[in-house]
């Protein structure tokens, strides 16, 4: 184990945190808040001490996927660490485990809240709540990776780490350069949903803390209503642009470089297209056969489809109050996720592909025992290592499932409740059912079930290992 | 139509009459109540031991729907 790399890092993650807060002070300082002196003192203590930390580089500046793995999950829990001191000490969110929950719900883009009246907020602070969903979005480290001279292969363990989904293929053959690539592509859609906000007459600070939450999939609402309160333009606006952000952006990368037949080709793309629109319809002539307009039907069932299938968590509905089948579709999508290569969570599109024709072959292996078939998608063989993974992560996400469900349950909540608040935060959606529903919250947990909810979160937004990888003794060994 | 904290019940279910189900859900029976006309949504819901920001979030979304 390279801990002098690991420590470079983090000191790196650190002051990059710092300068990042730097945003949500100038916000204070437009609204004249004093709460966002509280920014100004956490960024320069992170400056100076990530400065301090990442001073020298090492003379060992490799590492491979164990230096990867603790690289990453380690960023993370200090990037929470560190961004909730603002919360706490400004005395918006006292309780520093409530603080702690509330921006590792930013930055893992789950969008849990455990606020009540979220509107009482000084506006620096809901600035920097969503604001940490648009930098969890795309993996800081990534960030990190595209702006440092750390030359060599070596990133790619960083960054396979950092990149949702079952397989991570570098758009072109520099890493640095994907990196880059992946963030003008993120940045451009940003700016676009922000322009089509803006001409809906979105209020500026309400457009961008918006924008975040879409681009992010993280779906914290600066509005107790979350998005409810907007008009149909914005709500459509902010329906298409979460459905954007969850697909895989290699598909936008084809688009780009003039391989349009090659994008509309990719299988999972074409899956999450027709599982969106399927959900979509049935929720629609569920809830109409009920009540209501078919086309009020529809734009509410498209938004929450849209919302908790990218796992961005945004509602204009209270879907809680829907029929049973809406609702079963819902928590189904919920674990379906979005593509792979996206900022959405779930267990993703191209996973769930890999488990039907995994089972689709075993069942027909069944039958002809002496047969050969090799999964393919996209017209490509799917290596068997990537098949092995996918299922090693299907067990662990299970195991870490089952033992969350058990751990939350002390608490005494109604089933449905403990249930659905682990898999919003798994799965890093936000609302749930009952008590955790859109028109609730995650106050009513204690302590102990919110930190098990924040290991969730992580373990969601890194896929599980990571966040496993902590706890093995042999993660730690030097050598 | 968005739903204050200083609109009176009254108020609240002229508009929308859905509103009585949904504070009846929370045990405010406020419809048959001689304070409907009087109290507003915040004193109404903290006579009943409900919190008001969460009722009234209920209500703006139900009542959007």
């Amino acid at each position: 184990m390279n801990f002098a790399i690991i420590f470079y890092i983090l000191g790196s993650v650190i002051k990059i945190e710092g300068i990042l807060m730097l945003f949500p002070a100038a916000v204070a300082g437009i609204y004249r808040e004093m709460s966002g002196m509280w920014f100004l003192l956490c960024a320069a203590v992170c400056i100076a001490t990530g400065f301090l930390m990442s001073r020298k580089r090492p003379e060992n500046c490799a590492f491979y996927a164990k230096e990867g793995f603790i690289m990453v999950s380690l960023s993370w829990i200090v990037l929470g660490l560190i961004g909730a001191l603002p919360f706490t000490l400004s005395g918006e969110i006292p309780f520093y485990i409530d603080a702690l929950f509330e921006i590792i719900s930013g930055f893992t883009t789950t969008g849990s809240s455990i606020l009540t009246d979220v509107e009482a907020l000084d506006h620096c602070m809901l600035f920097w709540r969503s604001f940490s969903h648009w930098i969890g979005g795309m993996g800081v480290l990534v960030f990190v990776l595209a702006i440092l001279p750390l030359a060599g292969a070596q990133n790619m363990y960083l960054m396979r780490t950092e990149s949702p989904g079952p397989t991570f293929g570098k758009l072109v053959p520099k890493l640095q350069q994907s990196a880059l690539f992946l963030y003008t592509i993120y940045f451009v859609m940003s700016g676009i949903e922000l322009l089509f906000l803006l001409a809906g007459r979105m209020p500026v600070f309400d457009a961008v803390c918006t924008v975040f939450g879409t681009a992010g999939t993280g779906g914290f609402g600066i509005k107790n209503t979350s998005i409810a309160d907007y008009s149909p333009y914005l709500q459509a606006v902010i329906t298409i642009f979460m459905f954007l952000f969850g697909v895989n952006f290699n598909f936008y990368f084809l688009i780009i470089i003039r391989r349009v037949k090659d994008a509309f080709r990719m299988e999972e793309v074409r899956w999450y297209f027709f599982i969106f629109s399927a959900a979509v319809l049935a929720i629609a002539v569920n809830l109409t056969s009920l009540s209501g307009h078919f086309i009020s039907n529809l734009h509410h069932a498209a938004f929450q489809v849209s919302s908790v299938m990218t796992t961005t968590g945004f509602a204009t509905a209270d879907f809680n109050q829907w029929p049973v089948f809406s609702k079963t579709i819902l928590v189904l999508t919920m674990f379906i996720g979005a593509c792979a290569g996206s900022t959405g969570g779930g267990i993703k599109v191209s996973r769930s592909i890999i488990y039907i024709k995994s089972t689709a072959r075993e069942l027909s292996m069944l039958i002809h025992p002496r047969s050969v078939k090799v999964l393919k998608t996209d017209g490509k063989a799917i290596d068997d290592g990537v098949i092995r993974s996918a299922g090693a992560f299907l067990m662990c996400y299970v195991l870490v499932f089952a033992v969350s469900v058990l751990l939350v349950s002390l608490d005494g909540m109604d089933p449905s409740t403990t249930f659905t608040a682990v898999a919003a935060t798994i799965n890093n959606i936000g609302p749930g059912l009952e008590q955790v529903g859109p028109t609730a919250n995650f106050s009513i947990f204690t302590p102990f079930s919110k930190l098990v909810l924040m290991f969730d979160m992580l373990a969601g937004r890194l896929e599980i290992f990571p966040m496993l990888l902590l706890f093995s003794p042999r993660t730690w060994k030097r050598h | 139509m968005k739903v204050t904290l200083d609109m009176t019940i009254e108020e609240i279910v002229k508009a929308d009459s859905r509103a009585a189900g949904i504070l009846a859900d929370e045990g405010m029976n406020c419809v048959s109540c001689a304070s409907a006309s009087g109290e507003s949504l915040k004193e109404a819901a903290e006579g009943h031991g409900v919190d008001p920001v969460m009722l009234l979030r209920k209500l703006n979304f139900r009542l959007n729907m």
